[in-house]
């Protein structure tokens, strides 16, 4: 679950991005746009303010005193020489004056910061008329083409961050309206291999990468559950093929050793292969539990594990005591749970069974039922043995696996014993692992974690 | 007492004819259902051994057939499958017992024993070997008039020893109805074998005459003869 929706964190972030990224280069471009086309329309200005003032200044002088006091042409300012002939009202409001005095400056038109921070665009010209050389200069005032610039700036700087926070939300609303199918199928894949392998995803009948998902599940669950049955089948078929033999050798073994005219010798044979054959009908039932624990064919009631763990210490409390072997239970909590109880008490017999076998004679086992802080329930199982090296930790549940250190088959058991306690516990959907006791020799600790929905 | 065994496996089959006529029963044994029930209905029988896993017509509809046709008789289902449903099953269908492969022969005689002394009012007989006397109520074993110091435990297990004393008690049976434990284990085989062991200590070692006797393979009998075969 945390993956996905680290997904979908990704999948916001990439829209996000993707979208600033297209709203920045069209802003920035509106941006450009409008500046020039506004200097283009002043530019556009000037050009007809300069036509209109030389105009007059090569026609109609008069006209330029008239110009100059009542427009159109509001800024504006003819020299002759060194010598101003004509200036309009605002050009002598405007500051330019002395800013400009020199010859041809402006031929192209150039914007002019004046003291006051006043903002002008000018145009001049040069006109020779008889010997005199006239200059005509013609200026309209940017700053308001600059306000319109920047109300655009700022209708761009605060959309901007809007747009991105709603692409944001946006992009994690899609995001999640995407990934929900996967959610969906996520749940449902979790429920059916736990619970039952039966049970299918629904597929939709639209035709999108989801339902192709959906279908390769599905197809991987019937695989699943066929091989399972297969193994169930398998189980069950062999378990009876095996029993019949056995069944067979134990009866006519049994039946043979009722004759009284067999001698001692062939009666010691006979209860030798009577006690083999025993061995084996055992490792049988014991693989028989080991498959009915991992196909989770449990009968499950409800239990207390403190109850358990007592009846399996006073079940073998005589052979810790045909070893003056103590053993210590502290129950701290208790934990109801819904249980195999010959199951889990077969678990739990294994490994106390072990810690009497492996620990040595007038030596305290301690069986520990405690709660950690997270709310998991914890058995711990201490012996007083030679422990278990940490190469052999995970080894010692495998099926068949013997430590070659005195933990031998005269001890007895077909080395089926922690991997039914493994499996048992597992399939009580609690997780066993082994540590080393602080007294010297091996804990086994078994950690429930707490229930989830149902207390 | 005639019994009749309804079991396909002819190896088994010998072996419990044989072994059920070295007790002293009668047996017919057949290996099919068809002909167990042509049997049933021209012969008269006391109990009948049905292995569920037939030939043909299976275990359980012959059961049925049987019990349908008014047979009273008491029968024992021998199963290779061992699930709580298959049990639940073969008892619903009207099996009086059930005993799960491989069992053990000194259990099958046991069960026969109970199924055929039910509904004879049999006089309690009161439980005492030799010189081992046990008296049920107040839990007390005596021998030799001395009291015997036993845990509940050990007495539960004289008192099972004796109630089927001069016949064979094996390992499952112990575990089925003293410890009460249905599945068999290496730690439950250790205890039964310490408790023995402890109760042969208090029971048997101050005295000249062994009560208590191991029939290797098979299990523990109590007896106070000398005869090596008796089951």
């Amino acid at each position: 679950m945390l993956r996905l929706s680290n997904l979908r964190i990704r999948f916001t972030l990439l829209y996000g991005a993707a979208l600033i990224a297209t709203v920045l280069i069209f802003s920035i471009g509106i941006y450009v746009f409008v500046q020039r086309m506004l200097i283009s329309q002043i530019n556009n200005h000037l050009h007809k303010d300069l036509a209109t003032v030389s105009g007059y200044l090569l026609h109609d002088q008069a006209g330029l005193l008239k110009l100059a006091s009542m427009g159109p042409v509001h800024i504006f300012r003819v020299r002759d020489g060194n010598r101003d002939l004509v200036a309009s009202e605002q050009w002598k409001n405007s500051e330019l004056t002395g800013l400009l005095d020199g010859g041809d400056f402006a031929a192209q038109p150039k914007s002019i910061t004046t003291p006051s921070r006043r903002l002008y665009r000018v145009q001049s010209q040069l006109f020779p008329l008889g010997e005199k050389l006239y200059q005509v200069v013609v200026a309209h005032e940017e700053s308001n083409y600059q306000r319109t610039l920047n109300t655009l700036a700022l209708i761009i700087l605060l959309a901007f961050p809007v747009s991105v926070a709603l692409s944001l939300v946006v992009g994690y609303l899609i995001a999640g309206r995407v990934l929900s199918p996967i959610t969906t199928i996520t749940a449902k894949a979790q429920e059916i291999s736990a619970e039952n392998l039966s049970a299918r995803l629904p597929v939709n009948n639209e035709e999108n990468e989801f339902a192709t998902l959906a279908t390769v599940f599905n197809l991987t669950f019937s695989r699943l559950e066929e091989s399972f049955e297969r193994l169930r089948c398998f189980t069950a078929d062999a378990s009876h093929e095996l029993r019949t033999p056995l069944t067979a050798i134990r009866s006519i073994g049994e039946t043979a050793l009722q004759q009284q005219d067999i001698s001692p010798e062939c009666r010691e044979t006979i209860g030798s292969m009577l006690e083999e054959t025993d061995r084996l009908a055992q490792t049988v039932e014991s693989l028989l539990l080991l498959s009915r624990a991992d196909g989770s064919a449990l009968h499950k009631e409800p239990a207390e594990l403190g109850n358990l763990l007592a009846d399996v210490i006073e079940f073998l409390s005589v052979l810790a005591e045909e070893k003056q072997q103590e053993i210590s239970f502290e129950r701290l909590t208790s934990l109801h749970l819904s249980a195999d109880a010959c199951m889990l008490r077969r678990a739990f017999l294994n490994l106390v069974d072990n810690a009497i076998k492996y620990s040595p004679e007038q030596t305290t086992i301690t069986v520990k039922l405690f709660r950690e802080a997270d709310g998991s329930t914890v058995v711990e199982v201490g012996d007083n043995g030679s422990g278990i090296p940490d190469a052999e930790k995970e080894k010692v549940f495998d099926r068949f696996y013997r430590l070659d250190n005195g933990r031998s088959r005269e001890k007895g058991g077909a080395g089926l014993g922690l991997s039914i306690t493994k499996a048992a516990i597992e399939a009580h959907d609690g997780l066993v692992t082994i540590l080393d006791n602080p007294v010297g020799g091996a804990l086994f600790r078994v950690v429930f974690p707490s229930p989830k929905q149902d207390s | 007492m005639r019994v009749l065994v309804v079991e396909d496996e002819r190896k088994i089959a010998d072996a419990l004819k044989r072994g059920l006529e070295t007790e002293g029963y009668e047996v017919i044994a057949v290996s099919s259902g068809e002909e167990g029930f042509f049997c049933l209905n021209s012969e008269s029988f006391d109990l009948m051994l049905l292995d569920l896993m037939l030939p043909g017509r299976d275990g359980l509809e012959v059961l049925k057939t049987i019990r349908d046709k008014g047979f009273s008789l008491p029968v024992l289902v021998l199963t290779g499958r061992d699930t709580v449903e298959d049990r639940v099953l073969g008892l619903d269908s009207g099996a009086d017992d059930y005993l799960v492969k491989p069992f053990a022969f000194p259990e099958l005689l046991a069960r026969m024993r109970l199924l055929l002394r039910r509904g004879k009012h049999e006089t309690e007989k009161p439980l005492a070997l030799a010189d081992l006397e046990l008296h049920l109520p107040t839990h007390q074993a005596l021998r030799n008039e001395q009291l015997l110091d036993l845990t509940s435990r050990e007495f539960e297990l004289l008192a099972y020893l004796l109630k089927h004393q001069g016949h064979v008690v094996s390992r499952e049976m112990l575990a089925h109805d003293v410890w009460k434990v249905r599945e068999r284990s290496t730690p439950l085989d250790n205890v039964i074998d310490v408790n023995i062991a402890r109760l042969r200590r208090k029971v048997d070692d101050p005295f000249p005459l062994k009560l208590i006797r191991t029939i290797r393979g098979v299990g523990f009998m109590a007896t106070a003869s000398d005869d090596h075969a008796a089951t």
